[in-house]
C-alpha cells in the first residue's frame, strides 16, 4: 500500500498553478474579465435577450483560455501521446480536476461550462475508441484542441433515467437511415456543429441492445432547436431538440449499429469519477473559505471559530471530504488498473457522495459567513447552485444508487452494465 | 384547535407521573433481575387499581372510558420510569378495547373486566411466527373443526407477557385452501387450556423486566364461543383494530427518551471539564436543542393520531407516522443522552444505559419501521389514486 500522490502528478499540480498564475490570472484581470466571476458572474455570463444562452464574449473567453493552456502542452493531458497528449490516468485526472475546483471559481476551470485549463474531453476519448477511420479524420483534430465539440442527444423529454426506453427511431432509408423524435438537455448544442444522437433500430422498449448512435450535423434539414431550457444556474445551454424524418448516411453511425448503448456506459463511467472528482474539490474549496472566514469573523469579541457550533457541522464535512477522497483515488486508480467498467458501482458511490457533499458544503459555507454567503460576493450560491445539478444529471443520486444496489443484490453485472459485451 | 389537555387528561397525566416517580422508578433496575418478577407483577396490578389497564375501555366492562388521549399521556408518563411496565399497560389497554369492538356480549363479560381490574395481570395477543414476523398473512398455525369447536396447533412467538397472562388473543388459519390473510380467524384461548405450553423465556437486550416468550399450541381444543370475530375475518382484525397500539409504543417511546434527555439535561450542568460546565460547551448545548426539539415534534404526532382516534376519524396513516417519528428520535434521544454522560452513562449507576437498551425494540415491535414507511407510503398513494 502506498498513498502518496505520485511524484510526477504532485509536480504536476505545481506546474499547472504556475501556469495559472502566469497565463490565465492575467487574463481573469484584463478587460475586466473579472466580471464573469465576481458578483455579475451571472448577468455577464448570460444573454438574457437571446434565449437565456451563453453570451459570445463568455464563450470567447473561455475559448482563449483553452487556447493558451494547450499552447502550453496542458489542455490534452488525458489524451494518448498520438494526439498531442500525455496518456494521462484516471487517478491523474482525478486529481487534476480536484485540484482545480478546489482553486474556486476562476478561468482556470469552470464547471458550469465543463471548462477546464486540463480538458475533460470524453467526446475525444470516445471518437478514439469508436470513431471509423472516417469520422477520426474529420473529428479528432477539432475535438482535441477544444475548438470543435459535438453535443450528446439520449435524454428524451418523457424518457431520462430509463434511457432505454427511448422513443427516437432511426429506419433504414436507401442506403442511409431516417431518424424521428426529439431530445432534451442536449449540452452546448447552441454552438455545436453535430449532435451525436441515439435512438433505437432494432429490439424493444427496455433492451440494452438495439439503440445506435448517430453522428448528425445540427444543419440537417429537419433538425431543430426548439428552445435552451431555462435553469436554476443561467446561462443555458441545455437545448431541446427535435428530429423530422433527418437523413443521415450509413457512414453517420457512431460505435456500430444496435451498439449505442455501450458508448453510453463507457461515456458515464469515465465523466462520473470526473465530475465526483470536480465535486470533492469544490466542497473542500466550501470548507476552506469557511475555516478561514470563521478564524477571521469576530462577532461578540471572539473568532466565530470559538463555537462549537461553527466547527463541529465544519468538522463533519472535512471528514467526509478525506473518506471520500481516499475512494474517488481507490475508484480511479482501479479504473486504470482493471478497466474502466471494472468498478461501475464505486463510480456511482463517489458520484452521489460527492455531488451531495458539495452541495451541503456550499450551504453550510453560506451558513457560517451569514449574510455575506448569501450575496453573490461569494461564490458559494454559484457552487451550490451548479453542484445542485450534479445531483440530477450524470445520472441521478437514485440513479446512482440503483445502480450499486443493483451490484449489491446481483441484478446486474459489474463488468457488463446494460448493453455492453462481457 | 385546541393543544391543552383537559382537566381529566391533566389529571391522569400527572396521577401517571406521580405513581411512576414513587412506584416504578426506584424499582426498575431491580424489577429486571431474575428475582424482580413479584415486584414488577406488583406494579401492574397497582396499575389496575389506579384504572389503567382500560383507560379506553367503557365504564360498563370495568374500564376508565378516559380515551385515547389520556391513554397515550399515562403510558408515556409510565415509560418514563419503566418501559417493561409500560409495554404491558398499552398491550392490555389494546386487548380490553379489541374485545370490546369486535366480541360476544360473552366474551366481553368474561374476558374485560378481569383485565382491567387486575384479576389477570395481562393479556396478550400471539400473531407473530418464526415465519411470520411482519407479514403475519403467512403464518401457519392452524385452527381445524372439532365437533361444535376448534383445535389449535401451532407455535407462536415473541409473545409479550406470556408467564403470567391470564389469556390469549390467538391468531390461526381457519380456511388453508384461501388466499394470504383472507383464511385466518381469531381465538380467545385461556392461559390454562392443557393444550397451551408457554416456551423459554427470550433474553433480551432491554424491557427484560417484561417476560416475552414462544406459546406452543398443541391440540389445545376450545368452543365455538372462543372465536373473536367473525369466521376467516381475523386478519383484518390485525391489520386494523391493532393499528392503536403504535399510538401506544410511540408513547411508550416518547417517555423514555423523554426520561433520558432530562437526566442527561440536569447532568451536564452539573458536570465539570476544563474549567466549565460541559453545558457552556455549544457542541452540547446544540445536542440538546435537537433533542427536545424532535421528541416535541414527536409528541405532537403521537397525540395527534391519539386524538384523531379518539374523535373517530381514520387514524391508520396518522398513527404509523407517530410510531415511526416517535420511535426513531426516541432512539437517537437515548443514544446521544449516553453520550452526553460520557463514561457515566455507560455504567449501571445511571439509567442511561438501561434507556439505551429499553428504547431498541420501539423501532422493531408492533410493527418494524420499515413496515410503518410501507403503511404511510400506501395510506399516501391510496389518496391520489
Amino acid at each position: 500500500m502506498n498513498f502518496d500522490i505520485p511524484a510526477e502528478l504532485a509536480a504536476y499540480l505545481q506546474e499547472l498553478d504556475d501556469f495559472i498564475e502566469r497565463e490565465i490570472k492575467p487574463l481573469e484581470a484584463t478587460d475586466d474579465n473579472i466580471r464573469f466571476f465576481d458578483h455579475r458572474r451571472e448577468h455577464a455570463r448570460t444573454d438574457w435577450d437571446n434565449g437565456g444562452r451563453p453570451r459570445e464574449e463568455w464563450e470567447a473567453l473561455l475559448a482563449e483560455a483553452r487556447r493558451r493552456a494547450d499552447a502550453a502542452g496542458h489542455f490534452r493531458y488525458a489524451f494518448p501521446k498520438a494526439f498531442g497528449g500525455r496518456d494521462g490516468t484516471n487517478l491523474g485526472m482525478a486529481i487534476i480536476r480536484e485540484h482545480l475546483a478546489s482553486r474556486g471559481l476562476g478561468l482556470h476551470c469552470d464547471l458550469q461550462n465543463e471548462h477546464a485549463i486540463v480538458a475533460n474531453n470524453i467526446g475525444l476519448l470516445l471518437m478514439l475508441e469508436y470513431g471509423s477511420e472516417a469520422q477520426k479524420e474529420a473529428w479528432v483534430e477539432p475535438l482535441a484542441t477544444g475548438q470543435g465539440f459535438m453535443a450528446f442527444g439520449i435524454t428524451e423529454p418523457d424518457h431520462g433515467s430509463d434511457a432505454t426506453h427511448m422513443e427516437t427511431t432511426a429506419v433504414r432509408d436507401g442506403d442511409g437511415w431516417r431518424i424521428n423524435g426529439e431530445k432534451t438537455w442536449n449540452t452546448g448544442i447552441h454552438t455545436a456543429p453535430a449532435d451525436l444522437i441515439f435512438a433505437r433500430t432494432s429490439g424493444k422498449a427496455g433492451d440494452g441492445d438495439g439503440i445506435t448512435a448517430f453522428i448528425v450535423p445540427t444543419d440537417s434539414p429537419g433538425f431543430r432547436l426548439e428552445e435552451l431550457l431555462w435553469t436554476f444556474n443561467m446561462p443555458t445551454d441545455h437545448g431541446h431538440i427535435t428530429l423530422r424524418d433527418v437523413r443521415v448516411p450509413d457512414s453517420a453511425i457512431f460505435g456500430g449499429e444496435g451498439r449505442g448503448l455501450q458508448v453510453v456506459q463507457h461515456f458515464f463511467n469515465e465523466n462520473r469519477i470526473r465530475q465526483a472528482a470536480s465535486s470533492l474539490g469544490a466542497a473542500q474549496f466550501c470548507i476552506n473559505e469557511a475555516v478561514a472566514y470563521a478564524r477571521e469573523r469576530k462577532p461578540f469579541g471572539k473568532p466565530l471559530a470559538s463555537n462549537q457550533g461553527i466547527q463541529f457541522p465544519l468538522v463533519e464535512l472535512q471528514t467526509q471530504c478525506e473518506m471520500l477522497r481516499a475512494l474517488v483515488h481507490k475508484t480511479a486508480w482501479m479504473m486504470d488498473t482493471y478497466g474502466a467498467f471494472s468498478v461501475s458501482d464505486k463510480v456511482s458511490m463517489c458520484n452521489y457522495w460527492g455531488n451531495r457533499l458539495c452541495c451541503e458544503a456550499a450551504d453550510r459555507a453560506m451558513q457560517v459567513h451569514g449574510g455575506m454567503g448569501y450575496s453573490r460576493h461569494k461564490p458559494f450560491e454559484h457552487i451550490y447552485r451548479h453542484h445542485r445539478r450534479y445531483r440530477i444529471t450524470e445520472g441521478a443520486e437514485e440513479i446512482q444508487m440503483r445502480r450499486v444496489a443493483g451490484y449489491m443484490f446481483g441484478f446486474m453485472k459489474q463488468r457488463a452494465p446494460k448493453g455492453v459485451r462481457d | 384547535m385546541q393543544f391543552a389537555l383537559t382537566e381529566e387528561q391533566a389529571l391522569i397525566q400527572d396521577t401517571a407521573r406521580r405513581f411512576a416517580e414513587s412506584e416504578l422508578a426506584p424499582h426498575a433496575a431491580a424489577m429486571e433481575a431474575a428475582d424482580g418478577r413479584a415486584r414488577y407483577l406488583a406494579g401492574l396490578k397497582q396499575l389496575a387499581e389506579l384504572g389503567f389497564m382500560g383507560l379506553n375501555v367503557d365504564p360498563e366492562f370495568g374500564g376508565t372510558g378516559a380515551g385515547v388521549v389520556a391513554f397515550s399521556v399515562a403510558v408515556t408518563e409510565i415509560a418514563r420510569a419503566c418501559a417493561a411496565t409500560a409495554v404491558a399497560m398499552s398491550v392490555n389497554n389494546l386487548v380490553g378495547e379489541v374485545i370490546q369492538s369486535i366480541g360476544s356480549d360473552a366474551q366481553k363479560r368474561r374476558y374485560i373486566e378481569p383485565l382491567c381490574n387486575g384479576t389477570h395481570p395481562c393479556g396478550s395477543f400471539c400473531l407473530s411466527e418464526a415465519g411470520a414476523g411482519s407479514d403475519p398473512s403467512r403464518m401457519s398455525t392452524r385452527a381445524a373443526r372439532d365437533g361444535d369447536g376448534w383445535v389449535l396447533n401451532g407455535t407462536k412467538m415473541w409473545i409479550s407477557s406470556a408467564e403470567y397472562a391470564g389469556f390469549f388473543v390467538v391468531w390461526a388459519v381457519t380456511d388453508p385452501n384461501a388466499p394470504p390473510g383472507k383464511g385466518i380467524s381469531c381465538f380467545l384461548v385461556d392461559a390454562d387450556n392443557p393444550g397451551v405450553t408457554i416456551g423459554r423465556a427470550e433474553h433480551k437486550m432491554g424491557q427484560r423486566a417484561s417476560s416475552t416468550n414462544p406459546v406452543v399450541l398443541e391440540d389445545c381444543r376450545v368452543g365455538a364461543d372462543a372465536m373473536l370475530g367473525q369466521e376467516n375475518a381475523g386478519f383484518r382484525i390485525a391489520v386494523g383494530e391493532l393499528t392503536g397500539g403504535r399510538i401506544g409504543i410511540g408513547s411508550l417511546a416518547l417517555g423514555v427518551g423523554g426520561a433520558a434527555i432530562d437526566f442527561a439535561r440536569r447532568y451536564v450542568t452539573e458536570r465539570e471539564q476544563f474549567g466549565q460546565r460541559i453545558a457552556d460547551f455549544q457542541g452540547i448545548q446544540f445536542t440538546l436543542a435537537d433533542t427536545y426539539t424532535n421528541l416535541e415534534a414527536a409528541r405532537l404526532l403521537v397525540l395527534h393520531a391519539a386524538w384523531l382516534k379518539e374523535n373517530g376519524q381514520p387514524y391508520m396513516k396518522a398513527a404509523s407516522m407517530a410510531k415511526l417519528f416517535a420511535s426513531e428520535k426516541a432512539n437517537r434521544a437515548c443514544y446521544d443522552a449516553l453520550q452526553l454522560m460520557g463514561g457515566a452513562g455507560y455504567t449501571e449507576e445511571y439509567p442511561l444505559e438501561r434507556y439505551a437498551r429499553d428504547v431498541r425494540v420501539t423501532t422493531i415491535y408492533e410493527g418494524t419501521s420499515e413496515i410503518q414507511r410501507v403503511i404511510i407510503a400506501r395510506e399516501l398513494l391510496k389518496e391520489v389514486s
